[in-house]
């Protein structure tokens, strides 16, 4: 556990990864392993998934610190989910990365007004996630476990 | 040695450079090439199936999802036969599907061979 950090309760605050694709998944979580991060990486297919997941870290009090958004979804949007997430105080906290296919200027803007933090395309994009999620100065993340 | 025509040379040596890093190693990369060839082999029979009912808009999300899981390994020819037949189920081209998603397969096969001898052992 992390004292005073942006989970309420007494977990480390995990990094929500929302990928349909499970290749892109397993190289994110690659990616994301890479930086000895000590976070959890709760990886989920569909909006409704992360949805329900996030309706339970309010109700357990534990915010995660990350969350990682693809934009085309079987169900819900990443918009959608990001949307959700903005309407909640309990996220103010949360920083939010959309990391998707689409390089589309209006997907862009859309994401940003609704409230991302950063916004990258794939496939190059995930090479480059580790340095963005630095970038955004996230003091409970990518901080290797002592020992 | 990388085959260029079938495979990303960037994208292959950021795979190596991930594979070297603590906390990762080539586990990892196996892992991501085998899932991604089992999920290929699954959407090539989707979008063949789908192409044959003439159902587009499930051909353009299989040939999507494909083209980026082929972004993420390095499968050139693959995500840009993808992008190919997204752009055709865009357009509503039912015979250049056709041609495409018949093709598709052996762009698998090649993306296989080549992945894996780029990762064997």
């Amino acid at each position: 556990m992390i004292p005073g950090g942006p989970s309420w309760g007494r977990e480390d605050p995990a990094v929500v990864l929302l990928e349909d694709d499970r290749t892109t998944a397993v190289l994110i979580s690659g990616v994301l392993a890479a930086t000895n991060m000590f976070n959890p990486i709760e990886c989920f297919g569909t909006g409704r998934e992360a949805l329900d997941y996030l309706e339970r870290s309010i109700a357990r009090g534990v915010a995660p610190v990350l969350l990682v958004l693809d934009l085309s979804l079987p169900d819900l949007s990443g918009l959608d989910v990001l949307r959700w997430v903005r309407a909640r105080p309990e996220f103010d906290a949360v920083a939010v990365v959309m990391l998707t296919g689409s390089g589309n200027d209006r997907d862009i803007d859309r994401a940003y007004e609704i409230g991302i933090d950063a916004y990258l395309v794939k496939p190059a994009g995930i090479h480059g996630l580790p340095d963005v999620v630095k970038g955004l100065g996230l003091p409970y993340l990518l901080l290797p476990r002592a020992g | 040695m990388t085959n260029g025509a079938i495979l990303d040379p960037a994208a292959i040596q950021a795979l190596r450079e991930l594979a070297g890093k603590p906390g990762v190693g080539t586990s990892v990369i196996t892992e991501l090439v085998e899932t991604y060839l089992t999920g290929a082999l699954e959407r090539c029979v989707e979008i063949e199936a789908a192409s044959g009912a003439g159902d587009l808009d499930e051909v353009r999300r299989q040939a999507h999802a494909l083209a980026g899981a082929s972004g993420c390994v390095g499968a050139l020819e693959v995500m840009s036969c993808c992008r190919e037949l997204e752009a055709k189920a865009e357009r509503g081209d039912v015979d250049g599907i056709a041609l495409l998603a018949a093709g598709l397969g052996e762009a698998v096969g090649e993306a296989r061979a080549a992945l894996q001898a780029e990762f064997a052992g």
